[in-house]
């Protein structure tokens, strides 16, 4: 409720909203808005003679005036909105799916098998898009001509000539029929996804709730859908969310100069290159040609940014609180204790060299406010994770440590064989500066974490 | 100190040595996946990618026997790694392959465009890394206040605008109305002055050959051309940059050093540019080398607005006809090899600036 009060507190946010909104509504109802003739249905509506190379202005006929060759502006407009969703969808769904499992896979497994997939990755970030398109292109032109078809593009005399005499085979048809643009923007742009969640992913491991679970026993499926990728998810979004509008940008960008992609609203600027500089150089004498079109890629990015910077916005304190874990789990204390609460650790989990992050998601500083009621009604229901997170975060906040004592002393009495319990006393004992305690509570807790590892 | 210095020098060696590893590995996993595309085609389609200069004067039946020949000599009905291998040592002693759309051979092409797309680059990293860190630093410092008004609207606008877009208006109000800056690389009279032997082609990079030539108007010429192809390219990247930055610097203004360093007295000016600035410079050099690979496929988009001429012009011409491997190929392995040069250079600019990263690199 609150972050809903919050989303709608900026004017951006509606702003990017309303225009969403607005283009969803142009795509989803564009069979009413406008409906596509019955002579010769397309995109590309004829309202006049081919021949007429001039374009119309705008009238009651064509709302937005006509592209050369009578083209109508404002048909091909709505139903190029439905097309942009559709690929700016694909393109970002996808890339984000195969850039967060990766990126989970190699952060869970750690070690040698995350170096090699993290280098992959990188690899990866060092190939231009535009190379991938031009070179699938040719791949499937290769493999037209190699059975003896005709492939030809952009040719000087006859434009594009594709001819293919017999049936391809499984892969090949595959290759010829899929958009060679919507391929290499899939290939080669999950690399960011996979790079920030992998930086997330391993952060994640050291918090003390991940390291709860495991020293509870939870299988690595289990941790991995339940802690980490719940955690690691809304950065991944915000990212997801301005790429839809990127993709779409970049789409009309290669229909316009002529590499690949079969953009609507690039097409339109095409048709209508020639006359954006009108008679005397003024670009308003024929302003429907190009303005429309240029203001719906230009809005559809805009929109698309506003809505990530709006999730952004709103998953920012989950964010803050996995920065103090993480801060917290490595600042140091007194040399004798440390070496008690790393040997747990290390028994826990070998924890590796902390990556540091290349690309830093946005961590803020907005503090969450746990409290003593709320970690004891968790220990009342039995949620120990819960509350061993809330006392720790009290913690580190220095909030009266004695109480904190107290509590946790009464629960380690009723759940005695509980690890995460005992060692997150010896940190209060610890913070209390009451060493011998600590270091007790430390052993307390490596003994209970071997005794659930041998049985 | 001396002592230091000497400590310091094997380490930077040592990462030096460590970064440049990368890019045999990069090209590595590049190349598998790209012959991963190739091994998709039939065989005799894989033959393109070996065909001399000469085959296209050959009659059908001449052409057929060197295409058997072809794939007998590179084995390519062999499984994946022999292909794989027989190709890479093609590409390190060849000139990789002919391409009949540009009649030409592939890398000899590349090489001879490469200064054009280099000054393009160039010229725009110079501008845009340092008017990105300065516009950068200045919004973050004081978030929400008069310059950071300015600069959040205008980032917006510079990173949502499609650069085809920008260049179709700036074409229509600087060239055709205003005649300050015509597309191209060069005026048509000076076109012919520098394919003169007089004029010494020593760069490949105009402006600075007309500099070494001692020709002046040459010069300013060539930077008339430069200006919109380069304030177009550099708009873009410099909005994206800036925000991370701003981003960085409005973490990075919390940090206990920036507190204590106020509480020592120091002036606004002094925090913001002796400790602040440096801490933002790591992020802001990473988030440039990650984006190295979009920064050069908007230079290609850029050349091929404005009509450079540059390694773009190999890809345009070898979509336009019959197919054509090689060019598409070479041309993907030598925008690899660029940008992980660029991402090298960018490593180490940023070590030699920022010495926890060194460190960092070591570690792991």
């Amino acid at each position: 409720m609150r972050d809903l009060r919050r989303f709608f507190g900026s004017w951006q946010n509606i702003l990017g909203l309303v225009l969403i909104a607005v283009f969803a509504t142009l795509a989803l109802a564009a069979a009413w808005i406008s409906p596509m003739s019955q002579k010769d249905p397309g995109i590309f509506q004829r309202l006049g003679r081919a021949l007429d190379y001039e374009p119309q202005p705008p009238n009651e006929k064509a709302l937005l005036g006509t592209l050369p060759g009578q083209y109508d502006v404002f048909h091909a407009l709505v139903w190029g909105t439905g097309e942009a969703f559709r690929f700016g969808l694909a393109v970002a769904v996808v890339t984000a799916l195969v850039g967060v499992l990766l990126g989970t896979l190699a952060g869970y497994a750690g070690g040698f098998i995350n170096g090699v997939i993290m280098r992959i990755t990188d690899a990866f970030l060092a190939f231009p898009a535009i190379a991938g398109v031009v070179f699938i292109q040719q791949l499937i032109g290769m493999s037209i001509t190699a059975i003896g078809g005709m492939y030809m593009l952009n040719n000087q005399y006859f434009g594009n000539v594709v001819d293919i005499p017999t049936p391809l085979t499984g892969i090949q048809a595959l290759l010829q029929k899929s958009d060679p643009l919507l391929i290499s923007l899939i290939l080669f742009s999950w690399m960011p996804f996979c790079r920030l969640v992998n930086t997330l992913i391993l952060t994640l491991k050291r918090t003390d709730f991940v390291q709860a679970a495991q020293a509870l026993g939870a299988s690595p499926f289990w941790i991995i859908r339940r802690h980490l990728i719940p955690h690691a998810i809304a950065p991944v979004i915000v990212i997801a969310a301005r790429d839809v509008g990127g993709a779409v940008i970049l789409q009309a960008t290669f229909t316009f100069i002529g590499i690949s992609g079969n953009s609507t609203w690039g097409s339109i600027l095409v048709m209508g290159r020639d006359w954006v500089i009108g008679p005397g150089g003024n670009i308003f004498t024929y302003w429907w040609v190009f303005i429309p079109a240029t203001l719906a890629v230009i809005l559809f990015g805009v929109a698309w940014n506003l809505l990530g910077d709006a999730i952004n916005e709103i998953s920012l304190p989950l964010s803050a609180t996995i920065a103090k874990e993480v801060e917290s789990s490595i600042s140091g204390s007194p040399a004798a204790v440390n070496a008690a609460s790393m040997k747990f650790f290390d028994q826990v989990e070998n924890p590796g060299i902390l990556n540091k992050p290349a690309m830093q998601p946005a961590l803020p500083a907005q503090p969450i406010v746990p409290s003593l009621t709320r970690a004891r009604a968790a220990l009342q229901q039995e949620k120990i994770q819960e509350a061993v997170a809330t006392y720790r975060a009290l913690l580190h906040q220095d909030y009266r440590i004695e109480k904190i004592i107290l509590d946790l002393n009464r629960a380690v009495g009723r759940y005695p064989l509980e690890a995460a319990l005992w060692e997150t006393l010896g940190e209060a004992y610890n913070q209390a500066g009451q060493l011998q305690q600590a270091l007790d509570a430390y052993s307390k807790a490596i003994e209970c974490f071997n005794r659930i590892k041998n049985t | 100190m001396k002592g230091h210095t000497q400590k310091l020098m094997p380490i930077f060696v040592q990462f030096l040595l460590r970064r440049f590893l990368i890019i045999p590995f990069s090209l590595f996993v590049i190349t598998l996946i790209l012959y991963g595309g190739v091994m998709l085609t039939p065989p005799e389609a894989r033959a393109e990618l070996y065909m001399p200069k000469t085959a296209r004067v050959l009659t059908d039946e001449q052409y057929e026997r060197l295409r058997n020949l072809i794939i007998k000599r590179f084995h390519l009905r062999d499984p994946f790694y022999i292909q794989y291998s027989y190709w890479i040592k093609s590409l390190l002693q060849g000139t990789w392959g002919y391409s009949p759309n540009l009649k030409d051979e592939v890398l000899p092409a590349l090489l001879r465009r490469t200064p054009v797309t280099l000054e393009l680059a160039l010229y725009s990293l110079i501008l845009f890394i340092p008017l990105g860190i300065v516009s950068g630093l200045g919004a973050g410092w004081k978030p929400k206040q008069s310059f950071d008004n300015i600069f959040r609207p205008l980032a917006y606008i510079s990173t949502s605008m499609p650069t085809f877009i920008l260049a179709m208006v700036l074409l229509a109000l600087f060239y055709v109305n205003l005649r300050w800056f015509p597309p191209e690389r060069i005026s048509l009279t000076y076109s012919f002055q520098i394919h003169e032997p007089t004029f010494r082609n020593l760069t490949g990079m105009l402006t600075i050959d007309s500099l070494l030539n001692g020709r002046f108007d040459i010069f300013i010429d060539s930077l008339r051309h430069l200006a919109m192809p380069v304030f177009t390219l550099s708009i873009y990247h410099w909005a994206t940059l800036s925000r991370v930055i701003r981003a960085t610097v409005m973490g990075e203004k919390t940090k206990e050093y920036i507190i204590s360093a106020r509480a020592r007295g120091l002036t606004e000016q002094k925090v913001l540019w002796k400790h602040a600035f440096r801490n933002v410079l790591a992020p802001a050099l990473t988030s440039v080398g990650i984006s190295a690979a979009s920064i050069l496929s908007g230079v290609f988009i850029i050349e091929i607005i404005f009509n450079f001429k540059g390694i773009s012009e190999v890809i345009v011409t070898s979509l336009s006809g019959p197919p054509d491997a090689p060019a598409a190929l070479g041309f993907a392995i030598y925008s690899v090899i660029l940008i992980l040069l660029l991402m090298f250079f960018l490593d180490v600019l940023q070590a030699i600036l920022d010495p926890r990263v060194r460190e960092e690199v070591l570690k792991s």
